[in-house]
């Protein structure tokens, strides 16, 4: 895996005029405000009261600031608390399953011969590219057939078989590692399960990281799949569940409350991504520069 | 890996050995292969069951008038003709579509170059303003399109309140002909994280001996970006281009939730700009319970999206640098 430097190699030190250094911040700092700019919005849209959040003129700073709002979102949708459980439930067991499945396949692939290994895996490559969503509706036969819409064996179980992405990436990586690592433990007779689990796995934790961080955001932002496979409410996680939720009689919703449990709900992304950025950034360089 | 004289010497050493001690080499080789094929076992399955079998299936069904009637039959193409002949928002849909992906792409990506070119270089801060452009690729969609079907709201949203202020009267984002463009602007706000990492990744993998050598030749910053750093990184753009399409063709949840506020309104009117394939694909199958039609439509997606990706790779060639050294270096 390739590390990144330290410092940017393609900047140097070349004297810069100081008028276009601070044009430079300037240009910078709007940048980010635009990109900081929904986030802003929604959040002072999630602590407007009712009345505010439909009348004008608009302002970007709550005259009143209700917090109690996030609160609120709790009793005003007494589902939410169910939701939120719902989303850890689809994110947490398919992460698991896609990495148990997906380094196993990766080992296989990086430090055992077999014959027509060569071809199996010019098919995970090739099935890197494969656009799974346009297939949505013979998915969802697929699960109608064997009666499992409601359920959630089809959001969780096909993690189980791991896909061509983290095969990819587990390759990679183990190819990488040095070859003494197994030779000891294969001359006394260990097997290759326990070399892969003992041996490697513990060795991997980066990778596992990247692997599972991605895998969770996946989940956790999933929307169309557990809205039409799935079809109770107490089921659904929080995305669906935020699409029916807070609506009045006259059919639009409360903005404010909306704002707030879509705000809650992107905490746990953003706390991954704060933990684990160095991992994702890894993951996002390794599969694009190499694949 | 193993090259090649080592398996011959391997084969010297071994026609040396012992019968016993070959036999034991012969039966590890099969242990090895049974180990492989085990290992990589669940991944076979779901390659046939989830990938093969469903692809399969769903192209037999798209032969079928499933949904439309009682008992299902074989009425051979007559879903594609429908499709492209008898279903006013087929072609429609799917220009949206492919308008909505490819600029969408491409400005996330001229964007993306701008920020990596500017965080490359020696600010105070950098780590703080990549997070920022890279947040909005972390939030999850649905939070994302919520807090942008809000802004755009025409009443209530803050940038109306803004391009009033600024005096261009209001503007009605989510509705046409704006639609598609307000879609494009929060695909560009989602999509410039992810597209500026990959290009910064890149662009720090670019020799420092070949920008001191444009410096010393006197090239100016420009052309030093132009003539050697932007050609070094072509892989990290065709990257970007590459699965932005494929994304971006199947967009779904963004359009469904940037519809009026947002909420429910999967049947509600259509406007052409939010109208992209998915939605369509959705409509037939859950509103119309057209399912074999559904299929069909799911099918020409997939052809679509292979299409665009084999001219891509077809004109990578054209475009994209290869260095075939730092090739080798990354192989194991």
């Amino acid at each position: 895996m390739r590390r990144l430097p330290a410092t940017p190699s393609g900047s140097l030190h070349v004297r810069v005029n100081p008028w276009s250094k601070s044009a430079l911040y300037a240009i910078t700092w709007i940048i980010c405000l635009v990109f900081l700019f929904p986030f802003l919005s929604m959040f002072s849209t999630a602590l407007k009261s009712d009345i505010e959040a439909t009348s004008l003129p608009v302002h970007l700073i709550p005259v009143q600031w209700h917090w109690e709002n996030f609160a609120n979102v709790m009793k005003n949708a007494p589902l939410f608390g169910r939701w939120i459980l719902n989303s850890f439930i689809l994110s947490i067991f398919p992460t698991v399953g896609i990495v148990l499945a997906s380094s196993m396949a990766g080992f296989a692939f990086a430090r055992l011969r077999a014959p027509f290994k060569k071809q199996l895996f010019g098919i995970v490559l090739a099935t890197l590219m494969i656009p799974t969503t346009s297939m949505f509706v013979p998915i969802y036969l697929f699960w109608r057939n064997v009666h499992a819409i409601g359920t959630y064996w089809p959001l969780i179980l096909p993690s189980f078989f791991g896909d061509a992405f983290n095969v990819f990436l587990f390759r990679q990586f183990f190819a990488s590692m040095p070859k003494e690592l197994e030779e000891a433990a294969i001359v006394e007779g260990c097997g290759r399960f326990r070399v892969w689990w003992s041996i490697f796995m513990p060795n991997a934790l980066a990778v596992i990281a990247t692997s599972a961080i991605w895998h969770f955001n996946w989940r956790w932002n999933e929307f169309m799949m557990p809205r039409f496979l799935l079809n109770a409410m107490q089921s659904y996680p929080v995305p669906v569940g935020l699409l029916y939720a807070f609506k009045t009689e006259i059919g639009t919703s409360r903005v404010n409350m909306v704002s707030a449990g879509a705000l809650i709900f992107a905490i746990p992304t953003i706390v991954v991504f704060m933990l684990g950025q160095k991992y994702l950034v890894q993951g996002f360089v390794t599969s694009g520069i190499k694949g | 890996m193993i090259g090649r004289p080592s398996i011959c010497e391997k084969e010297a050493v071994m026609s040396t050995m012992a019968p016993g001690i070959r036999r034991r080499r012969f039966n590890g080789r099969i242990q090895e292969s049974v180990a492989f094929y085990l290992m990589i076992a669940p991944w076979v399955v779901g390659f046939i069951v989830f990938q093969v079998y469903i692809f399969a299936s769903g192209l037999m069904y798209s032969f079928t008038n499933m949904g439309a009637s009682q008992n299902v039959r074989y009425v051979g193409f007559n879903n594609y003709i429908r499709a492209f002949s008898a279903d006013p928002q087929f072609w429609a849909s799917l220009l949206t579509t492919l308008e909505y992906s490819f600029i969408s792409v491409l400005a996330s990506v001229f964007v993306g170059l701008a920020v990596a070119a500017m965080l490359n270089r020696d600010l105070r801060g950098r780590a703080l303003y990549r997070t920022v452009v890279y947040l909005p690729t972390v939030v999850p969609a649905v939070s994302a399109a919520l807090s942008w079907a809000f802004l755009y709201d025409k009443n209530y949203g803050l940038l109306n309140a803004v391009v009033e202020k600024v005096g261009l009267g209001s503007v009605t984002w989510l509705q046409d002909p704006t639609m598609l463009w307000s879609l494009i602007i929060m695909a560009v706000w989602s999509g410039v994280g992810g597209s500026m990492i990959v290009l910064l990744a890149g662009m720090q993998g670019v020799p420092v001996d070949l920008i001191e050598a444009a410096v010393v030749d006197g090239v100016g910053p420009f052309r030093r970006f132009r003539h050697v750093t932007l050609p070094l990184i072509t892989p990290a753009i065709f990257f970007n281009v590459v699965t932005g399409l494929v994304g971006g063709m199947q967009m779904y949840t963004q359009a469904e939730l940037l519809q009026g506020t947002g909420m429910d309104t999967q049947y509600a009117n259509i406007i052409r700009g939010n109208y992209v394939y998915m939605r369509l694909l959705v409509r037939s199958a859950f509103r119309d319970h057209r399912l074999g039609y559904a299929c069909a439509l799911s099918w020409i997606l997939f052809l679509v999206i292979v299409i665009v990706t084999f001219v891509l790779f077809r004109t990578s060639d054209a475009w994209v640098y290869y260095d075939s050294l730092a090739k080798e270096r990354t192989q194991p």
